[in-house]
């Protein structure tokens, strides 16, 4: 026995264009923070500039590494609801009308059939 | 060049707003993401799920570490403001000073006002000198704070990883743990790190202390008490994080399926519960709390261990861990705290006992001969000692430092005294199997304890153990036999036990503890 598989494409596609437009919004205010963090080193004098342009390097560093793994959680995501979908198109093109079970072609997201006739569902 | 300190204080004001957004959206970001669990259940689907979960965390503490940026930028422009006006009143005076030296042309030789002319120039150089002063504080603020290290790259869901691969280091999981691991403050030493802790202003301290309790609560060089608030703070939380994760768990995964990692998260939630039963006895401060490993590391002090004149951290040996052996050890400091402090004539404020299970020792006996756990537990134990010596209030030669190693502690706390920086005084070692090879800081003088009926010690006669402590090494052994001293009966150490309240040997670690060795009852052979 394994771990139970679920999947729901709509649902899916619905989590990943909201965090898709929370990403958009964490990196614009990313942006605004760098923005702001010029105009307050404009403000200043060397010494203590030079020291809030080094923290400033640093805390883009961080913010980059957090835009980029945003980014790249969110398309293996989407790598993973494509591997489904043509796992789904293949396995449901290699059973007949009447054939079910739970056939697992070694496939890490190979879905569990669990009834037909009528469209594949997810168990 | 003229500062606008307004402008200063308002930029900080933006850039607080800014930042505090930042944090909202990575915690939505990362919450949103979890509502993948509702629609996406996969053999993958909980290593994806967490992924998003750094965003969050990173964007959080890079929120805090902006705050305390805005912090340190907000007390520089208090001060800007401050010298500001300081020099409006210097340059009125000035121009008072001019007028009255332009109306007598031989000003220089009047006394009165020679004598405003110095004061006016110790005006400026006072002034210069705050300037210099409020910009190297905010300096130093800026250049301490520490930004998260959040990880982009790693296969954590690639579409080819089978369930079998999912979790394990190496396999591109991304661990919170990491954060911080290349941060300065993990390369400082205990020393740097409080010089750091330091120079902070309050305001950043407590800004510190709100956005990163785990990593102030864990940092050697930082002050007991801040330790103990930033351990306690995080305790209910993390009891209710693991309780949820365990309980997350079905029946399957709990006891078949993830059944090593069901174990290790109910050890850990025993671990807290002990933690707490220690701290309800009150005058502790929990030194270390980490539960981000396998398994839970905990130090609890008893009495304040930066007021304390003598100190010492006694080192729990084979099968102890917190969840275990904790509250015992606990008992057992308090208990010795309470002696040291009769036999050394003191008042129990200035003694503090820390029971430290501070790394992963040896589950029985038998595994008493690697030293792989001594040599993986040393570079901890070592820098929580210096720690310990970098926060005291006590000057380094008036601090009486000792560490104490029971059964497989003994290797452990050998192995931390190699080094001759280290601040410990003494060591005492009790139902020895084993020390670590010499030659250890000459600074430090080594004591030893071995009852007669103590398993271990027959085992050294048989010739099971050979690393042993002996005379020729400058090593005393003292005595664990039943003695009356002053009045009092202390009974013979029995067994494999040295800390019990009453015993001889309880006796000769709480001397030495205090600092009185002209106490010391040492070993009588063939008595």
């Amino acid at each position: 026995m394994g771990v139970g598989w679920r999947f729901d494409s709509a649902g899916v596609d619905e989590v990943i264009a909201r965090t898709d437009a929370d990403a958009r919004s964490l990196s614009s205010e990313l942006g605004t923070v760098a923005a702001t963090l010029e105009q307050v080193i404009g403000q200043l004098d060397d010494v203590v500039g030079a020291a809030l342009r080094r923290f400033e390097e640093r805390w883009l560093e961080s913010a980059e590494a957090v835009d980029r793994r945003t980014v790249a959680v969110v398309e293996t995501a989407r790598a993973v609801v494509r591997d489904h979908l043509s796992t789904d198109e293949e396995m449901a093109g290699s059973f007949g009308p009447g054939l079910w079970g739970a056939k697992v072609a070694g496939r890490p997201f190979a879905p569990r059939i669990t009834q037909r006739p009528g469209p594949l569902s997810w168990d | 060049m003229a500062l606008d300190a307004s402008a200063i204080s308002d930029g900080a004001v933006d850039l607080r707003r800014a930042a505090g957004r930042v944090g909202d959206d990575g915690v939505q970001v990362s919450n949103g993401w979890r509502a993948l669990t509702d629609v996406y259940q996969s053999p993958v689907a909980p290593v994806l799920v967490t992924a998003m979960e750094p965003v969050g965390q990173g964007a959080s503490e890079m929120s805090g570490a902006m705050q305390t940026a805005t912090v340190a930028l907000d007390d520089y422009a208090r001060a800007i403001s401050s010298l500001q006006t300081r020099r409006h009143s210097v340059a009125v005076d000035a121009e008072v000073f001019a007028r009255a030296a332009t109306a007598s042309p031989d000003w220089r030789i009047e006394p009165a006002l020679r004598a405003h002319q110095s004061s006016l120039q110790q005006s400026v150089a006072t002034l210069e000198s705050d300037f210099d002063d409020a910009r190297q504080q905010c300096v130093a603020v800026l250049d301490g704070i520490v930004t998260p290290a959040v990880q982009t790259t790693g296969s954590f869901a690639s579409t080819g990883q089978g369930p079998e691969g999912l979790g394990g280091p190496g396999d591109g999981w991304w661990d919170p743990r990491h954060l911080f691991t290349r941060s300065s403050l993990d390369a400082m030493s205990p020393a740097e790190v409080n010089a750091w802790w330091t120079s902070l202003s309050p305001a950043a301290r407590a800004t510190y202390l709100t956005t990163s309790p785990q990593m102030i609560g864990g940092l050697d060089g930082i002050p007991a008490a801040v330790r103990d608030a930033a351990n306690r703070s995080r305790l209910d939380r993390e009891l209710a994080r693991l309780t949820a994760e365990r309980d997350a768990m079905g029946f399957f995964e709990r006891n078949v399926a993830q059944r090593t990692l069901s174990d290790e998260l109910n050890e850990k939630i025993d671990a807290i519960t002990a933690i707490y039963e220690a701290l309800r006895k009150g005058d502790r401060q929990l030194l270390v709390f980490d539960v981000s490993g396998r398994e839970a590391f905990a130090a609890v002090g008893v009495g304040d261990v930066d007021a304390a004149l003598n100190v010492s951290v006694l080192v729990g040996g084979t099968g102890t861990s917190v969840e275990s052996g904790l509250v015992q050890l606990d008992q057992d400091s308090m208990k010795m705290r309470e002696r040291a402090a009769e036999i050394g004539e003191v008042s129990l404020m200035e003694v503090a006992v820390v029971g430290w299970v501070g790394y992963r020792a040896p589950s029985a006996l038998w595994l008493a001969h690697d030293p792989r756990y001594a040599v993986n537990g040393r570079a901890d134990l070592e820098s929580f000692v210096q720690g310990v010596g970098a926060t005291s209030i006590h000057p380094s030669k008036d601090l009486n430092l000792t560490l104490g190693g029971h059964s497989y502690a003994a290797m452990l706390v050998t192995s931390s005294v190699l080094d001759a920086t280290t601040p410990v005084d003494s060591i005492a070692t009790y139902g020895t199997p084993g020390i670590a090879s010499g030659p250890f800081a000459p600074q430090v003088d080594k004591y030893w304890l071995a009852n007669s009926d103590d398993p271990i010690r027959a085992a050294v006669v048989a010739g099971v153990f050979t690393d042993q402590p002996n005379v020729d090494d400058g090593w005393t052994e003292l005595d664990t036999s039943q003695r009356e001293i002053g009045g009092t009966t202390y009974l013979r150490g029995n067994d494999h036990k040295y800390l019990q309240d009453g015993s001889m040997t309880q006796y000769n670690l709480a001397a030495l503890i205090a600092g009185r060795k002209d106490l010391l009852v040492p070993y009588e052979s063939g008595k």
